[in-house]
């Protein structure tokens, strides 16, 4: 019976903040809908009507000249997908490894050298060399040129997911470490079997941004790949956007100007987002369960 | 027995020597010649290139590895390329890509020497045109070839004839020769048409050829009739300050529209829609084929400041460049030299593969069924403006029958268009680095706003503009170079 | 040293590699990659301080006289460079702070959410605008804030009322910016704290509930203190990045609007227009490692101060 009350009387107080951040949320969510649904629909918008009557949510108009544009080379944009799909996959599976790693070395405290290389990661993150000198180290000293490595090393470590990972392992209380190693198992052993599974949502985390980096990535290709094989679906169609773009700000050239017949409207970058968002969208919901479990009513974590 | 042996030694000596002989005369080593072009690369490129390849099999037995880097990181992707000291053949460049930050950098090669042995024919036009001084530094390198066209970009002003006539106007433009002029056409044309966007700008270079004056970059200007080629700030003239008060009145007036500097459509865009009516133009575009919306438009145009000096555009609008690391310059300076000679090498570097690529059409190549500029799978290719030759031109979607002969013609009709004093001068900028840097910076950023007459008051504007200009130390980028040009005319 | 202590110390190192090899060669590939991507190419910093020729290559081009020329454009009274600087740092600190604090705002909203599909839904809504690229976010901005034909002005002269010209009026722009910042990336933090949310241990609050707390006492007392590490470690990442702005947000969103630059023009804005002729090098190798140094001192500083409130959050 006083449990019953309980219950009700846990519900009713629930109600009033539940409400609130419901609220907040679904105001919040429509925030961010709205321009996407604009982005959605200004992608089949005519060039006509945008120049005319700017971007409107429901466009009189209809066309798919946005995304023809895009494809207007059909099988190299298959060939990117292809590129850009296996990077995506093996990239984040193994910038995932070696980030969890070294994220887990740094949050022992038995690590050798903990504070030089806790700091040694740091500095990356601040400084750089430049462009030229990055590009002499891939080109004349690590041959990546024209390979798929291009695609993958140079992007795979990185300082913020290390130190996401290091925050997270830290969280985990100390003694399971330590009873771990009492019970006489290796370093690796405890890091695979213990610390992994009880770390699902950092790493869905870090997965889900290592994803998203190496899927939208048009860089590397950009500096590393000539060979229009490996060109991987980013740098394909950005490069059409990026071509737009400059001859927007050239327009008194004349040979910019004998080139502007051709260039599609903005409802290109419009479909260039869609395209970019589309598949990964597919990836989403499987990560998200990982980071909203949350606190269920009824539920207890064992 | 012995006579024999020795007979036969000569024979095979002469046999093999013979062979030497042939294989150093017809046969060349084969190599593979790396190309850089600019923007998009289109699908059918490495077919082409591979017909290019057969077809100069004999001559060059040379393939072709061609590659294209987008419009806005060119510059800097090949200043990255260059600086790790990688190998590649040729590459397009101009004034407008970042040509003279490649020379500064010494990364180019110099051609004097090479180009008159390997690419005779090629030498003989640039010594007919004169357009090789505008590549050659004081020290007599060559470190580009420039385009063999001859045009030149003396402000025209353009506007829409078919709405002049629809509202009565009755324009004659002849008259229409001065800014004050093209003032008045835009006042008529925005009573006429109160919804249009008439003017984009007040364009500067209008107001400099007023004066007889050439902009030379960095916001430093010399007079044309000058022969000492005194270089002048551009902040101080008559003409900028004339042109920002027209630029405010046009403002106030609504013919340069209020959101012109927030807009982000293309004006050409615009202007195709009919929602932009007039352009400062050019001979080439006042007479260019254009995508209306409208079928009856078409553009009527004036020239400006006839009697007025106007330097002939640049031959490094358009040219080709060879890296200092390029391995095979000779083989790459012969293929060029075909082309001053070979129609048909000329036609598959340009046009393709006829059936593949485009289609004949009388004289004209034109695109294959369904295709246009946009989605093309060769034709219209960045960078190939360098290797246009007049001889060979055909008419296309942009240009008809003698096109680029009427711009030589138009170059050549006006004696006050001349060739800049100044052609082949490309100011060295180490000592004086930090000022460029600045002035542009400045310079740019108020220019932004007197261009469409957004500031309240242009006096105040302008003097500020000198006077910040004054603070950055404006004097050491004039003395450092005017120094360098009087070292450049051999005073 | 003594004969028997030199053993020991010799036996502890021994011990520690023999116990802990594994450790050494899981962090082995992280470190080698950071080696081979970061630190060797840092050598090309020297070029802040030569003038450098591409023929000549990096350690042959020669030095700058004197050294710290390519600085200069930093520093010289009244340049828009210390405009550039000060706004970077104001607008950062401010897109920091209240970025952090939104985004942990969000992450307990959406924590607070009962039905498991609501959830899910407004929370990959909210994470759609990241997606967005800058140009576009730009294209809407301008559309809806233009002067004579943006939406916001048609509403506001349809009322009967004055329009405003926002790209007049550069005071309005921080906020605009901080307002533009936070849509576009509220959604993705949220993501790492909604993380660190679900790892915390559901019995802390089954605890909590029977001693009688409502839900606000368990997020003051529980949530925030366990949030704490996680807060201070992405705001000390944040500082790291303090001295660089994210140039297509600013450039794009303003339109590069020269009566804004007071208030929004940051230091990558204004290098890209002052080298866009000239693109120097050493320039432009100068400024960046100026806002390295910049924000290495800040990040030791504020390391520090972390260290203070909690050992296990600061970087190091």
């Amino acid at each position: 019976m006083a449990e019953a009350t309980r219950y009700r009387r846990r519900r009713f107080r629930i109600n009033g903040w539940q409400m609130f951040a419901c609220l907040f949320t679904g105001l919040f969510a429509l925030v961010c809908l709205y321009p996407f649904l604009l982005v959605i629909s200004g992608s089949f918008t005519p060039k006509d009507e945008s120049i005319r009557y700017g971007f409107r949510l429901i466009p009189h108009g209809f066309t798919t000249a946005s995304y023809q544009a895009l494809f207007v080379n059909g099988r190299t944009i298959i060939n990117g997908y292809k590129v850009t799909v296996f990077v995506t996959v093996v990239g984040t599976a193994l910038s995932l490894g070696v980030n969890s790693m070294l994220g887990w070395a740094l949050s022992r405290k038995v690590m050798p050298a903990r504070k030089f290389f806790n700091f040694y990661v740091l500095f990356t993150m601040l400084f750089s060399g430049g462009m030229v000198p990055w590009y002499i180290v891939c080109v004349n000293y690590l041959h990546l040129k024209d390979t798929i490595f291009a695609l993958l090393f140079p992007s795979m470590v990185s300082a913020w997911n290390i130190f996401l990972l290091r925050n997270y392992f830290t969280s985990v209380p100390e003694e399971m470490y330590e009873s771990a190693r009492i019970d006489g198992a290796r370093d690796f052993r405890i890091y695979w079997n213990i610390y992994l599974p009880l770390s699902t949502p950092v790493l869905a985390t870090v997965t889900l941004f290592t994803a998203l980096g190496y899927w939208n990535d048009w860089w590397l290709g950009l500096m590393l790949i000539d060979k229009s094989e490996l060109h991987p679906l980013q740098l394909l169609l950005r490069n059409i956007i990026s071509n737009i773009q400059y001859l927007q700000t050239m327009e008194q050239n004349p040979e910019i100007q004998r080139m502007m017949a051709s260039i599609p409207g903005d409802g290109v970058k419009m479909a260039l987002v869609i395209i970019t968002t589309g598949p990964i969208i597919l990836l989403y919901p499987f990560l998200q369960r990982y980071f909203v479990k949350g606190i269920m009513v009824g539920a207890v974590k064992g | 027995m012995k006579r024999i042996l020795s007979l036969m030694l000569v024979l095979a000596m002469l046999f093999g020597l013979s062979a030497f002989c042939a294989q150093a005369e017809s046969g060349l080593d084969p190599v593979t010649l790396k190309f850089i072009f600019y923007g998009d690369k289109k699908s059918a490129t490495d077919e082409v290139w591979a017909a290019i390849a057969d077809h100069t099999r004999d001559q060059l037995n040379a393939d072709f590895d061609v590659q294209f880097i987008p419009g806005g990181d060119y510059q800097q992707k090949l200043l990255v390329m260059a600086g790790a000291g990688e190998a590649w053949d040729l590459n397009f460049d101009s004034n407008w890509t970042g040509y003279y930050l490649m020379v500064a950098q010494e990364a180019y090669m110099d051609l004097s020497e090479l180009l008159p042995e390997y690419a005779p024919h090629l030498y003989a036009t640039y010594e007919a045109t004169g357009a090789l001084a505008a590549a050659t530094d004081s020290l007599g390198r060559v470190t580009a070839l420039p385009w063999t066209m001859t045009m030149n970009n003396r402000t025209h002003f353009q506007w829409r004839g078919d709405l002049a006539e629809a509202a009565g106007l009755e324009i004659d433009p002849a008259e229409i020769t001065t800014t004050e002029a093209v003032l008045d056409l835009c006042r008529k044309l925005k009573e006429a048409y109160p919804d249009k966007y008439i003017l984009e700008n007040a364009d500067l270079g209008v107001f400099l050829q007023k004066y007889d004056l050439t902009d030379i970059g960095h916001g430093l200007c010399i007079d044309l009739n000058d022969p000492d080629c005194t270089v002048m700030y551009i902040e101080d003239t008559d003409a900028y300050l004339e042109r920002a008060q027209m630029a405010k009145t046009m403002q106030d007036e609504g013919i340069i529209w209020g959101d012109v500097l927030t807009d982000g459509r293309d004006h050409n865009d615009l202007i195709n829609e009919g929602m932009l009516i007039t352009k400062w133009g050019t001979h080439e575009f006042a007479n260019q084929k254009r995508a209306w919306v409208e079928p009856e438009a078409y553009w009527a145009s004036s020239v400006l400041y006839p009697d007025n000096k106007y330097a002939n555009r640049t031959p490094l609008a358009n040219a080709l460049t060879l890296p200092e690391t390029s391995e095979n310059p000779e083989r790459t300076l012969m293929f060029l030299d075909q082309m001053e000679t070979d129609q048909a090498l000329y036609d598959l570097v340009h046009y393709g593969i006829l059936g593949v690529t485009y289609e004949l059409n009388g004289e004209e190549a034109v695109f294959p069924e369904g295709m246009n500029a946009s989605n093309s799978n060769y034709m219209e290719w960045g960078g190939r403006w360098a290797m246009w030759k007049p001889q060979f031109m055909r008419p296309d979607a942009s240009y008809d029958e003698g096109f680029w002969v009427r711009e030589a013609e138009f170059a050549a009709s006006n004696p006050n268009n001349v060739n800049s004093p100044l052609a082949g001068f490309n100011l060295n900028m180490d000592d004086i680095n930090i000022e460029i840097a600045e002035r542009d910076q400045i310079f740019g950023d108020a220019n932004k706003l007197l261009d469409v007459g957004m500031v309240d008051d242009v006096e105040a504007a302008v003097k500020d503009l000198q006077d910040k200009q004054i603070e950055a130390h404006r004097e050491r980028v004039l003395e450092e170079a005017q120094r360098q040009i009087d070292e450049y005319l051999g005073k | 040293m003594l004969a028997h202590t030199k053993g020991k110390t010799k036996s502890r190192l021994v011990r520690t590699f023999s116990e802990h090899w594994q450790m050494l060669i899981m962090a082995l590939p992280g470190v080698a990659l950071m080696f081979m991507f970061s630190y060797m190419p840092m050598f090309g910093t020297v070029i802040a301080f030569k003038r450098y020729k591409v023929k000549q290559g990096i350690f042959g081009s020669a030095w700058m006289k004197p050294l710290f020329r390519n600085f200069e454009i930093l520093f010289r009274k009244n340049s828009q460079a210390i405009v550039a600087i000060r706004n970077t740092l104001f607008l950062n600190f401010l897109f920091i702070v209240v970025g952090v604090a939104f985004a942990v705002f969000l992450a307990l909203m959406f924590n607070e959410i009962n039905n498991r599909l609501y959830k899910r839904v407004t929370q990959s809504l909210s994470f759609l605008p990241y997606f967005i690229s800058t140009v576009v976010v730009g294209i809407f901005a301008t559309s809806l804030m233009g002067y004579e034909s943006g939406t916001i002005n048609s509403v506001i002269s349809s009322l009967g009322g004055e329009k405003i010209n926002f790209y007049a009026r550069p005071g309005m722009w921080p906020v605009i910016m901080l307002i533009v910042n936070i849509w576009k990336g509220a959604g993705y933090s949220s993501v790492v704290y909604l993380a660190a949310i679900t790892g915390i241990d559901a019995s802390y609050y089954e605890a909590a509930r029977i001693d009688g707390a409502t839900r606000r006492d368990e997020i003051r007392y529980i949530t925030l203190p366990l949030l704490l590490p996680t807060i201070i470690v992405m705001t000390l990442l944040a500082i790291g990045k303090i001295m660089n702005a994210d140039f297509g947000l600013f450039y794009n969103v303003t339109a590069d609007n020269p009566n804004l630059y007071p208030t929004t023009d940051v230091l990558d804005t204004y290098i890209y227009r002052t080298l866009r002729q000239t693109g120097d090098m050493g320039i432009s190798s100068a400024v960046g490692l100026f806002q390295s140094t910049c924000s290495l001192i800040l990040v030791l500083v504020s390391n520090a101060v972390a260290r203070r409130i909690d050992e296990n959050s600061a970087l190091f």
